[in-house]
């Protein structure tokens, strides 16, 4: 009896794992309407984004940059030019507003807060969650891409509140594996059906930026 | 019952304790007995003398002990005083040393014309040269190339100092081969080939070791084949002479050669001495306004840019500010470390115009290596090299932070060994794994040892002039300030080689590259 007990167990199990595959690979195939609870997982580390929808995002658009922290803007405007975008041909701006942003617009958003940056730039964690509010409230007629690059040291109670509300209202996820060792993005992913890929470092995320840019 | 008998032997024994000792006849000291007052009084008095004079003759041989650097590779040595001369003769009148690259183009004149051929314009109308080495700054077709272009390095350098020309145009190397013999040539003034240079700073803070010993990585080994290596490896040397008060620090520490001589380097406080600067206020009231509490009124990383008539301190920031802005330098790395439960560590903190340098530095060499974060310099934090020499000079201004353990409120016992944390701290080990243990951040990075923290900062700055030259080798353009704005120019690439790697320093230890002294 025990033995067709396991057996009937073990069948159910490899179904369940089954159908969950199969609808991670749908998910992130088209980037969202999973109907059921199955989860977005991250991609494999370092792969480069691939839902067709969401390459050359910009399209005619125009392309921003803005940080949501006061934190690694740096780092994405130098993917943005490594990708291929001269300097002159995109708005780079760490106190960008949303109402700044034309619609059909894409703002690449870095999330995650530097104290030394927020004192720096003379503002702090409130007045961004009001910047990141407006972005949100804007999400469905702009293209927003949430980037986080400085792994754990940008992430507690002044930066998660913002990153929620980011990440949340993106078209997709990129994250330096470190800063989601909790998986809160994986979280914000699977409950906003948002496409997220994870990498070792920075760097990796090149490709990507290229594949966004359409470059 | 056992246990009753037991305790009643105890206290038989404690009360036959109590009552020997009561026999012990003391000899009753009288000191209203003026005889006695006066020998117990002379014998504390001579007691306090020895122990005064003792350590004052440590300290004194601590306060004017100089570590000692190898400058075979050095071309020239300035000083403070230079730049800030009310600095002349004080203990803080630190050396810096000036590393040119072998293929430098310079123009070499007689030691009598050198304020002459202060511009190109001025050596373009001279006599006769010869041209050597990439020039960048003449354009070749304007250059009358007399009968002796041809000529090798030598012989044009000899026909100006027999007087048949009046100007060489060579190699830095060319012109270092007959430095020492024929010392009535020199280098004119003018620039015949722009450069980038670079400054490291070590021993702002000397509780700060790795700083130094980065700083001593390039001091000892580079070799500049482009460009200008400056090296001040003693900042604050006042605060060398010195230790931190009440904190029971060891006054040295050893690290071995290759071939096991014995290097000392000394730790000292994060302060200059109050000998050279005293009283101390209770506020200190930086040049912007900025009002800091008294501990930080000798610290040389709140005082810049400096002020040539203002505190001692100031005297001394004032000297590194004039001496990055008349030589033009093109990028400064600051070299530092914290304790390990401080927030900002493993980390560059780069001046606003610095930032995209430090960030690609990060991205594309140093995340391959070691966890670093960047993060701008404050606007609001005022006297700290990222801050304000970079406001007050033209340079890319950079400051780096290591773990240190020895620097921390959370060590035990002090000793050399804590400085090179060669023999690891139980409490912070301690944190260390209770962090990892619970998720928790008692410390922000573990404490490291000197290894690891030399193999940092100077990988660090070898991955910023990386940075450098592939962002297109252009000086910094002033767009946060205090001197007015400035485009950059092309510099070309910054090159030095021979500087350990961050493998290298990792394997082998910091003292495998340090040179045995003579
Ligand atoms: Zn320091």
């Amino acid at each position: 009896m025990k033995k067709v007990i396991t057996i009937i167990v073990s069948v159910l199990m490899i179904m369940t794992l089954a159908v969950s595959f199969a609808a991670c690979n749908k998910d992130t195939g088209n980037g969202g309407n999973n109907g059921g609870n199955t989860d977005v997982t991250p991609s494999a580390l370092d792969k480069t984004v691939s839902e067709a929808e969401l390459q050359n995002i910009v399209g005619d658009g125009k392309l921003y940059a803005t940080t949501i922290g006061q934190a690694d803007l740096a780092v994405v405007n130098n993917l943005i030019v490594k990708a291929g975008v001269a300097a002159a041909d995109y708005t780079s701006n760490n106190m960008l507003t949303a109402d700044q942003v034309e619609d059909g617009s894409t703002v690449f958003i870095v999330v995650g807060a530097s104290g030394k940056g927020l004192g720096g730039a003379g503002t702090d964690a409130a007045a961004e969650l009001v910047r990141a509010n407006a972005f949100q409230a804007k999400a469905d007629k702009i293209n927003i891409v949430c980037v986080h690059v400085g792994g754990s040291n940008r992430r507690g109670d002044t930066s998660d509140p913002t990153i929620r509300v980011i990440a949340g209202c993106s078209k997709v996820i990129l994250v330096v594996e470190e800063g989601n060792s909790d998986d809160l993005f994986t979280g914000i992913a699977n409950d906003n059906s948002i496409p997220l890929y994870e990498y070792s470092k920075s760097a990796k995320m090149l490709d990507s930026f290229k594949y966004l840019l359409g470059k | 019952m056992k246990k009753i008998r037991e305790k009643k032997v105890r206290e038989k024994k404690v009360r036959e304790k109590k009552e020997r000792v009561k026999k012990i006849n003391l000899p009753k000291l009288d000191l209203n007995n003026k005889r006695n007052n006066i020998i117990v009084t002379s014998v504390i008095g001579v007691l306090a003398l020895v122990v005064t004079i003792v350590t004052g003759v440590q300290f004194t041989k601590f306060r004017n002990f100089n570590a000692e650097f190898y400058t075979g590779n050095v071309d020239e040595i300035q000083s403070y005083s230079k730049y800030s001369k009310y600095l002349a003769g004080t203990s803080g009148d630190a050396p810096i040393y000036i590393l040119y690259g072998d293929n430098n183009t310079v123009a070499v004149v007689r030691a009598s014309d050198a304020d002459k051929y202060d511009t190109i314009d001025k050596v373009l109308e001279a006599d006769a040269r010869v041209v050597k080495g990439g020039v960048v700054n003449i354009d070749k077709e304007e250059l009358d190339i007399s009968a002796i272009a041809k000529a090798d390095a030598a012989t044009a350098i000899d026909e100006v100092k027999n007087g048949t020309s009046d100007i060489a145009i060579v190699t830095y190397a060319d012109y270092r081969a007959v430095r020492d013999t024929y010392t009535d040539l020199t280098v004119a003034k003018a620039e015949i080939e722009a450069v980038p240079s670079i400054l490291v700073m070590g021993g702002t803070h000397p509780n700060e070791p790795s700083g130094q010993l980065a700083a001593t990585m390039f001091l000892e080994n580079a070799k500049v084949k482009r460009g200008v290596l400056y090296v001040v490896n003693e900042v604050n040397r006042s605060a060398y002479t010195h230790s931190q008060p009440q904190e029971a620090t060891s006054w040295y520490y050893e690290l071995q050669t290759a071939s096991g001589q014995t290097r000392t380097f000394k730790y000292g406080s994060r302060a200059t001495n109050t000998v050279d600067q005293w009283p101390t206020p209770d506020v200190y009231t930086h040049s912007s306004g900025q009002q800091l509490s008294s501990s930080e009124v000798r610290n040389i990383n709140r005082s810049y840019p400096g002020d040539e008539k203002g505190t001692y301190t100031e005297k001394l920031s004032y000297a590194i500010t004039q001496l990055v802005l008349q030589n033009d330098i093109t990028m400064v790395v600051d070299l530092h470390e914290a304790s390990p439960e401080y927030i900002t560590i493993n980390a560059i903190v780069a001046h606003d115009d610095a930032l995209e340098l430090a960030s690609d530095a990060k991205m594309w060499t140093l995340d391959d290596v070691m966890n670093i974060g960047v993060e701008v310099s404050p606007a609001t934090l005022h006297g700290l090299t990222h801050r304000d020499l970079g406001d007050y000079t033209y340079a890319y201004v950079f400051l780096a932070e290591t773990s240190n353990a020895s620097q921390g409120k959370l060590r035990g016992k002090f000793s050399p060994d804590l400085i090179t944390y060669k023999e690891k701290d139980k409490f912070y080990e301690y944190a260390k794994e209770y962090d990892e243990k619970h998720g928790t951040k008692l410390l922000y990075a573990p404490a490291a040892d000197i290894d690891e923290r030399v193999a940092r900062h100077t990988f660090t700055v070898s991955a910023l002039i990386k940075s450098f030259n592939d962002m297109g080798c252009v000086s910094r353009t002033v767009n946060v300030g205090k001197i007015g704005e400035r485009e950059g120019r092309y510099l070309g690439k910054l090159e030095i080689e021979m500087v350990p790697g961050y493998e290298d320093i990792m394997d082998n230890g910091v003292g495998y590259y340090l040179h045995d002294l003579d």
